[in-house]
């Protein structure tokens, strides 16, 4: 196998072949380093062609201003579209551009009357995820909360296909769709033209041949055949035939937050501002009174700092010390959401990766296809003596990590900058679930795609033999620092010496956020209510 | 929305030429036809001048310029496989948006043309030769008798150089090559 910087030099002057293309499109997606040498590499063999080429003399060409109006140039929008998340069939490796998994893109967090069509053929259900494909929605109406941050409201009869994460066709109907700040470049494809959202609310209908398009709020780019408009608040165009036309229209009604779990979901919340003794409080559902977390080893507290949102936070030390909470955690494939403020010093080692929060049945030193936890930290990207499965190749260090036993899934972007993250791992849940394709990471607000995983089914035990809630060591360090302490065992000898870095706002709820929620969580520290949060679909297994 | 008539349009976006060029250069495959891709970006520009539509010039035209790509890509990719497809991209381009911007004059090529008088007269020489001349790297490695593999570093080593010397002279108004 050629290395990727190899590639990379040959890509500039010769043809590759297409192994070694899908090779070096997934190292630019997962290799930061390797894509800034790309693109430097490639602008200066763009300004040498443009410099040297014989005949360039003349810098410009001429422009006919007569021929001008009659050639068609400009047939799409300037889309801005996500990274798409990429795995491979096997059940190790990072992702790559060939055999593509789908993943689920968009989850349904309401519906009315909500029918699907053909295939389907059946009830539109609150909770069911999405994925790429075509859907038909024959009546009623849903709404969809996008992963990639946004919400979209699709009424029937509409026929509407989801591209990837980024797009959806909207083949004939109604659809309105919302975007945070995070999902800015959504871009909504018709027979007639392309919308792309600027950072807004619009309505697209599309029928009898023409596509319209309303601003309710913000900006969308609107193109049709050459035509490219850029719309602003209350504006509405109609496309039609290549062509564009203003028009008056009554303005949409925003999309209301209809969600609403008749089945509150379990949540709770350490701030770290209430400390107790030396329990730290917890707030939230009606049991957070006896979920405190206090020190895992006498005497042991992390010093409290200033906070990543003003008041307190916590700064572990990498020296064994972590928290306990009789917090069981969540079991089973349940549904969870796991979030905090993260702040990892630029010096920090790999051994002290683990971890941010964790519980379960943790079996042997660390990785361990037995072991049946859930613990969520940064990518030490190292692999142990004993350690069963080979360590993701193309796996960034430092950047966030999911461990299901024998599962994980890595993100793509180094956290050791020395400043605050939010960061929020995200299980959405379902009978089968796998801890690679059920899983959503979030930093500072935005989907974080992975580049590196272990396939896994996930059944958290959280009965006897398990460890209740952990935060800032290793599940299996705390276990045997555990045990030693109470006078059982030999000295553990952990490989993982404990989390160095700053904590603070650790949630965990007992459901899957949607990316909205989760921007809203990181821009305000505003937790949803209990009753928004998505029911729960897995299985219960403790 | 920026207020401008079609002559200082058509001025401005002369003096981007370079920057959208290679820009293009870096999307396109090999055997693309660039100079064709950029006049379809230059008629989608003066489209929306005339219309009077554009609220950030260079923005805009780098935005024609990836659209007008991503339809080249298509094109070409019906036939084979390009590096460029939809998500490489967009990484591509938000890396050239932290590394050249979007938005700015085309002072890096009048850098370039410093830095390439910097060089040692063979390595001139080199690039005259490769992308003036448009001789192969095989046929430069046999001139030199070298292997291909070496040759290619070599102008990977002078594409660094020179975009090591472009980035001091844009920081410090003059750069001198190692």
């Amino acid at each position: 196998m050629k290395s990727s910087h190899e590639l990379m030099i040959r890509y500039f002057d010769e043809q590759l072949s297409d192994e070694e293309l899908r090779e070096l499109q997934a190292a630019l997606l997962i290799e930061p380093e390797l894509c800034e040498e790309f693109v430097a590499a490639a602008e200066i063999h763009g300004r040498l062609q443009e410099e040297l080429a014989k005949g360039n003399v003349v810098s410009f060409p001429k422009v006919n201003r007569k021929w001008l109006p009659a050639i068609t140039g400009i047939a799409a929008a300037l889309a801005l579209l996500a990274a798409g998340w990429w795995l491979t069939g096997s059940n190790f490796g990072s992702p790559t551009a060939g055999d593509r998994i789908e993943l689920a893109v968009a989850r349904v967090i309401h519906e009315e009357d909500g029918r699907w069509g053909l295939e389907r053929n059946r009830i539109a259900e609150i909770g069911e995820w999405l994925m790429p494909g075509t859907y038909h929605l024959e009546k009623g109406k849903v709404i969809l909360a996008l992963d990639v941050g946004g919400t979209a409201r699709i009424e029937g009869p509409s026929v509407f296909e989801i591209i990837d994460d980024n797009r959806i066709r909207l083949e004939s109907g109604d659809l309105q769709a919302r975007f945070e700040e995070s999902g800015q470049g959504f871009t909504v494809l018709t027979p007639e033209g392309e919308i792309v959202d600027l950072g807004t609310e619009f309505r697209i209908e599309v029928g009898n041949g023409e596509s319209t398009v309303q601003v309710v709020k913000g900006r969308v780019r609107a193109t049709a055949g050459t035509d490219i408009r850029e719309l602003g608040e209350k504006q509405s165009v109609a496309m039609s035939s290549g062509a564009m036309t203003a028009y008056s229209s009554e303005t949409a009604n925003p999309i209301l937050d209809e969600f609403e779990n008749p089945a509150p979901v379990v949540f709770y919340h350490w701030n770290f501002e209430e400390l107790e003794g030396d329990r730290f409080a917890a707030s939230g559902s009606n049991r957070a009174a006896e979920y405190g977390l206090k020190p895992g080893l006498p005497g042991r507290v992390p010093e409290r700092i200033e906070g990543a949102r003003g008041g307190h936070a916590l700064r572990f030390l990498g020296t064994g010390e972590f928290l306990e909470s009789s917090y069981r955690g969540v079991s089973g494939s349940r549904p969870r959401t796991v979030a905090a403020w993260i702040r990892i010093p630029r010096d920090a080692t790999h051994r002290e990766a683990h971890g941010w929060a964790g519980w379960g049945l943790q079996k042997g030193r660390a990785q361990n296809s037995e072991s049946r936890k859930w613990q969520v930290s940064w990518n030490p990207q190292v692999k142990l003596k004993g350690w069963i499965q080979p360590l993701s190749p193309g796996s960034v260090a430092g950047a966030i990590r999911t461990d299901f036993g024998p599962g994980w899934v890595n993100g793509t972007r180094d956290l050791r900058d020395g400043t605050w993250h939010h960061v929020v791992s995200i299980f959405i849940g379902g009978k089968d679930a796998d801890v690679a394709t059920h899983i959503r990471h979030y930093v500072d607000g935005r989907l974080e795609h992975a580049s590196g995983f272990q396939r896994g089914r996930v059944k958290t035990r959280t009965g006897e033999e398990s460890l209740s809630l952990v935060v800032g060591n290793h599940l299996s360090s705390a276990q045997g620092k555990k045990k030693f302490a109470a006078g059982g065992g030999k000295k553990p000898k952990s490989y993982f010496t404990g989390f160095r870095g700053d904590l603070d706002e650790l949630y965990i709820f007992e459901g899957a956020l949607t990316p909205v929620q989760v921007w809203h969580l990181y821009k305000e520290n505003r937790p949803p209510e209990p009753q928004m949060i998505s029911p729960s679909l897995g299985e219960i297994d403790s | 929305m920026e207020d401008f008539n079609e002559e200082e349009a058509l001025k401005r976006i002369m003096e981007m030429r370079s920057s959208l060029f290679s820009f293009l250069v870096m999307l396109l495959p090999p055997e693309a036809d660039v100079e064709a891709v950029f006049q379809e970006v230059v008629l989608g520009v003066w489209k929306a001048v005339k219309a009077g539509e554009i609220q950030n010039f260079e923005a805009f035209a780098y935005g024609v310029a990836k659209n007008q790509a991503k339809q080249c890509l298509r094109k070409i990719g019906r036939d084979r496989l390009v590096l460029c497809d939809g998500p490489v991209l967009e990484h591509l381009a938000r890396e050239w948006d932290k590394q050249v911007g979007f938005s700015g004059a085309n002072d890096r090529q009048d850098s370039l043309r410093n830095c390439i008088g910097k060089l040692k007269g063979k390595d001139q020489s080199r690039l005259g030769a490769y992308y003036g001349d448009r001789q192969t790297i095989r046929a430069l490695a046999a001139e030199e008798d070298r292997s291909e593999a070496s040759l290619q570093q070599i102008f990977h080593r002078l594409r660094v150089k020179l975009k090591e010397c472009i980035e001091r002279q844009t920081a410090a108004g003059e750069g001198e090559l190692i």
